[in-house]
């Protein structure tokens, strides 16, 4: 579908209002008789809790509370553990997160005691004051180490394991066996954090009168977090609501409830105050959930021609000190696109969930897709090196051709639509890949380190197949639209008023996007897994259709004609034989009015679409960069990526959106890692150990070109596109790396590519 | 935490008011100008002042200015001023290479040269170009005004001649007739500290370095001058030869320690490394014209 709107690089709505500093974020919300609640963390990764004494704080004045895990209702002391599906045979163990640590703390920074006070400072001088009686326990940061006997995290699991599957596809023995060679490759993607700009936070406020929780929270949709929290206080899902405001960015690691949050929640019922908190970034390093941190071990048979036969991983997950909801997802997300954008016809994947002294992990921008693209695109290109074949020629050759969607992987996946070949020539013409070479020849013959690096890479999108929305008419005779799944910054108010300003013949300024209020429109889903477009946008488009057919219900009625003789067009409903219509503002009138119209339905569509299977978007990128061997330093020059997002309602916002997550990508193979000594203790604890790129950090050039086919599995045709640059760029640059350095023989590096790690690389620390 | 311990606070419209203030309330007082390396430490309660006396209103103390043979940069210049400035760009172009690489436009345009050095952190930028330049610093107390030369200053690391009742007023460059410079940093992202860095300022004379300065960061103490290295390089024929030499000498003078940020010996090979870029770099600006 593509409309005069549709397909259109119009301007975001909401940016004038953000950036002329008019939004409001969470901490922003103003309430009256507001108190703050601080927290006291664990200094130690791993402990028996002897004693909390909070004699001194709670003599503080200003200081209205100090709650420990047993002060909480008793069903409330742990977060939900299975809030997502998971296959049958994919084993859990019991060990979701505790709200407050009830005995034993798990992790550096794990809440111990929430400090109420009538002000953050205060909160926070008698957070000072708390004094732990902690017993050191052993403990245990890295997740191999962690499953080759490390001390348990959890007595009742011995070996560390809390989750583990096992995932197989066609004959990978018999394939193994028939291979020229077998490939091996070890990797270790580093832990990362989200690090969005606004930190978490609530403002949780108790009504008695109406027996209503309410929460504030900065999240990525308020469905997920208002059925948690009905779940852990087992309340009714309708004496809660949640309301999301201005979201400063989320990244995935605003997709729930926080323990945080919980404790808000419990104290504002507690003391009938409302109850605000604010992490500080230091909280939001130490405490807010991690994403990535996956030990690979991989094997690909080849044959001698370079055709890909078998592939077998094994995926250890560094999953943390507990299971939070979808801290096991992303290990499924990983092992569903191993096979990436090849026809490998045997695949076997391992995934085991190693326990660590350290905050859990969950899903961060990419979410499994940057860790499976990583693995699968250095093994090819392992495997070009290996059998002397150019790795543009390897990928040709493997490449799931165009015309073979729907295409079923061996891992099961189903691949819905795309053109991976014609993603990689358009690439390699639009990078001018030729000359890429000859540059590279040039500064090889003057001993130069240069590189040239390729990445073909598939984003599943549209995960938890199902969105709603809603849709009526103002009395001003705008279009309001409510869909289920709320903005953070994706922009849904530009884009979803373009996709229904063509579905209702409007020009988008008729068009109104309100969400974030679980009390406004219908229960949804929210925003992650670059599937708001294509789940919700196709649910509006159900909304609308039915709200059209309502707007001909009331018209033949106000023109006392039949239905059939009426039609809508150019936003207004007209008679088909000619003559003077109804307007959308005498619509909404009548329908407020309903004098004498008690029969005819409510001026108002609802719609709820199910996604029947995961669009597939793709990319091709390719990475040219240059190392300095005196001090190590990479510098990537150019990324040039190609992307088939489906229809592209917006080209502006879909490049923004390439654009920044190839930004997060190369900020993930050059800069960021999360590290810990040996027992867990965290090493980085603010962005001064913790190296976040800023805007002028980033002097990449970044090329973008959208090259689309639609997915038939939506009207729209859409499918995600927000991950695509964290996707494929990583791979694509450690490609490059790896190229850069192949003079010197280095076989492997893994992320992030810091200066000191290159400096020895390159002889650095011989010479 | 996010919020400091409680402090008093009070401003001081002038130094001698700041001084006076100082006296008054003792040890535990610290003055505050740009705020961008005292607040940190004092919202992580790494720093504990009981009263902080606000010096942002001596805007009479921010100027670069043109004394003789000298510059005069007022304590209470800005790091977005030094970035900025004419004066400092055709005399002493090493400090637009610091500038541009210290931290952001958020922080260069609070944080002051007076903060900075007074700071005494021994990865901080412009010790180590106040240093290579053999500049001098202005302390007054109620009672005088002395002057301490940059090499002089620091005690250790985080530790200055400043005394608890004195301020640091002014600083003070000499002017080299036909000088160039040059700055250098590794770090890990554009903006961090250093990993390493290495200023250095060259004259020259018929091909012969006539004079000459290194200073280094983040490898010892703050503002760390290369002494050998600048003897060996007095008197000999500019060239990559003496640079060598040079860089050598400076890798074997620093002290650098493992760290978050690299390894011992990964920062000293860095720092033969940026010896060598920023002897270059400054001869070529000699060569350009001595900018
Ligand atoms: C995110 C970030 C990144 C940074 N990156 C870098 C970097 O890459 N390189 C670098 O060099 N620096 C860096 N800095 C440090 C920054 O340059 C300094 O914090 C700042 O310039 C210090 O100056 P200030 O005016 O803010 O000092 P303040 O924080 O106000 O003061 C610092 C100390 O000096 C004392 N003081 C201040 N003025 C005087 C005076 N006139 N006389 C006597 N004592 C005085 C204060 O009492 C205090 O003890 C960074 C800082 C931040 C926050």
């Amino acid at each position: 579908m593509t409309g005069p709107w549709v397909g259109r690089p119009e301007r975001r709505r909401e940016d004038l209002r953000l950036v002329a500093g008019h939004g409001a974020y969470l901490d922003d919300l103003q309430f009256p008789s507001c108190a703050h609640v601080a927290f006291v963390r664990s200094p130690l990764p791993h402990a028996r809790v002897r004693g909390v004494d909070s004699s001194a704080a709670l003599a503080t004045p200003g200081v209205l509370a100090v709650i420990t895990a047993g002060d909480l209702p008793p069903g409330a002391r742990m977060l939900p553990l299975r809030t997502i599906p998971l296959p049958p045979d994919f084993t859990v163990a019991d060990v979701p997160m505790p709200i407050l640590a009830d005995g034993e703390v798990r992790f550096a920074g794990e809440a111990v005691a929430a400090v109420l006070a009538e002000s953050r400072a205060v909160a926070e001088d008698a957070v000072d004051l708390v004094q732990l009686d902690l017993e050191a326990l052993p403990s245990v940061g890295d997740p191999r180490a962690a499953l080759a006997g490390g001390p348990p995290v959890h007595a009742e699991v011995g070996d560390n394991v809390v989750f583990r599957w096992h995932q197989v596809g066609g004959d990978v023995e018999g394939a193994f066996r028939a291979a020229a060679r077998t490939i091996q490759g070890r990797f270790s993607i580093p832990r990362l954090q989200a690090s969005p700009m606004e930190p978490r936070g609530c403002v949780a406020a108790y009504s008695s009168a109406e027996d209503l929780l309410t929460l504030w929270c900065s999240s990525q949709d308020p469905h997920r977090p208002r059925l948690q929290l009905a779940n852990v206080l087992g309340r009714d899902l309708e004496r809660v609501r949640v309301v999301v405001p201005d979201v400063g960015g989320a990244f995935g690691s605003k997709g729930g409830l926080a323990p945080e949050h919980a404790v808000a929640a419990v104290l504002a019922m507690r003391t009938g105050r409302s109850v605000k908190w604010v992490e500080t970034r230091s909280e939001n390093v130490l405490a807010a959930y991690q994403g990535r941190g996956m030990e690979v071990d991989a094997e690909l048979g080849v044959s001698e021609a370079g055709g890909l036969l078998a592939l077998r991983l094994r995926l250890v997950s560094d999953a943390g000190a507990y299971l939070l909801g979808h801290t096991a997802v992303v290990s499924l997300t990983a092992t569903s696109l191993a096979t990436g954008a090849y026809r490998i016809p045997a695949a076997e994947v391992t995934v085991v969930g190693a326990a660590t002294n350290k905050v859990p992990t969950g899903p961060y921008r990419g979410a499994g897709r940057p860790e499976a693209a990583f693995v699968i695109e250095r093994m090819v290109d392992s495997a070009a090196a290996e059998l002397g074949i150019d790795p543009v020629e390897i990928r040709r050759r493997n490449l799931v051709p165009a015309g073979a969607f729907p295409y079923r992987t061996a891992l099961g996946s189903e691949y819905d639509s795309g053109d991976y070949p014609g993603l990689l020539d358009r690439a390699l013409e639009l990078s001018n890949y030729p000359e890429e070479r000859r540059a590279q020849a040039r500064a090889r013959a003057e001993g130069r380190l240069r590189g040239v690096g390729l990445a073909v890479a598939v984003e599943s999108s549209g995960n938890s197949a199902w969105e709603t929305a809603a849709a009526t008419i103002l009395d001003d005779g705008r279009v309001l639209l409510l869909p289920g799944s709320s903005d953070h910054g994706q922009g849904h108010a530009t884009t979803f008023a373009q996709i229904a300003a063509d579905a209702m013949g409007v020009d988008p300024d008729q068009i109104e996007v309100r969400s974030g209020d679980s009390q406004e429109g219908l229960v949804g889903v929210g925003t992650f897994a670059s599937r708001s477009v294509t789940v919700g946008g196709s649910a509006l488009l159900l909304a609308l259709d039915e709200l059209r057919h309502r707007c001909l219900s009331w018209a033949a009625h106000l023109l006392d004609v039949p239905e059939e003789q009426l039609r809508w067009e150019a936003g207004a409903v007209v008679p088909l034989g000619g003559g003077p219509g109804v307007s959308r503002q005498r619509l909404a009138q009548a329908a407020r009015d309903r004098s004498d119209s008690a029969d005819l339905p409510e001026l108002r569509g609802e719609g709820r679409f199910v996604l029947p299977g995961l669009a597939f978007g793709s990319s091709a990128c390719v990475a040219t960069l240059e190392v300095d061997p005196a001090t190590g330093w990479v510098e990537v020059e150019r990324i040039v990526t190609v992307d088939d997002a489906g229809t592209v309602v917006n080209p502006l916002l879909a490049e923004g959106q390439v654009i920044g997550s190839s930004v997060q990508g190369l900020a993930a193979v050059l800069f960021e890692e999360v590290s810990h000594e040996a027992d867990g203790q965290p090493l980085t604890e603010s962005f001064l150990s913790y190296a976040v790129p800023t805007l002028p950090d980033i002097r990449t050039e970044i090329v973008t070109e959208f090259r689309p086919t639609p997915s038939p599995l939506s009207p729209l045709g859409t499918k995600g596109v927000a991950e695509s640059g964290c996707i494929g760029v990583p791979a694509a640059v450690a490609n490059a790396l790896q190229d850069a350095l192949a003079p010197l023989g280095v076989r492997h590096v893994d992320p992030p590519f810091s200066p000191e790690k290159i400096w020895r690389l390159t002889g650095g620390d011989a010479r | 935490m996010q919020t400091p311990a409680p402090f008093e606070y009070e401003h001081a419209s002038s130094v001698d008011e700041a001084l006076a203030l100082l006296e008054r309330h003792g040890p535990e007082t610290r003055l505050v100008a740009g705020g961008h390396s005292l607040l940190p430490m004092m919202k992580l309660r790494l720093a504990r002042p009981e009263r902080l006396v606000d010096v942002n209103d001596l805007t009479d103390l921010a100027y670069v200015r043109r004394e003789g043979d000298q510059i005069a940069i007022g304590a209470l210049t800005r790091h977005a001023q030094l970035a900025s400035s004419p004066l400092l760009a055709s005399l002493y172009p090493i400090f637009q290479d610091a500038e541009r690489v210290i931290a952001d436009p958020v922080v260069r345009n609070r944080g002051t040269i007076g903060g900075s050095l007074c700071q005494g952190d021994p990865a901080e930028d412009l010790s180590a170009v106040v240093a290579t330049l053999g500049g001098s610093l202005k302390i007054r107390s109620r009672t005088g005004e002395r002057v301490v030369a940059a090499r002089d200053f620091y005690l250790g690391p985080y530790e200055t001649q400043v005394g608890p009742a004195e301020m640091v007023t002014e600083v003070v460059i000499p002017i080299r007739p036909g000088a160039g410079s040059a700055y250098e940093k590794v770090e890990r992202r554009p903006g961090d500290w250093a990993i390493a860095a290495v200023g250095c300022f060259l004259t020259v004379s018929g091909g012969v370095i006539a004079d000459c300065g290194i200073g280094l960061a983040a490898v010892g103490a703050p503002g760390l001058p290369a002494l050998e290295a600048e003897a060996a390089l007095r008197g000999r024929p500019a060239g990559e030869e003496a640079y060598a030499a040079a860089a050598q000498m400076a890798a074997a003078h620093c002290r650098p320690q493992t760290d978050q940020r690299g390894p011992a010996e990964y920062k000293r090979d860095l720092v033969a490394e940026l010896t060598r870029r920023a002897l270059r770099r400054a001869a070529a600006r000699v060569m350009a014209g001595g900018a």
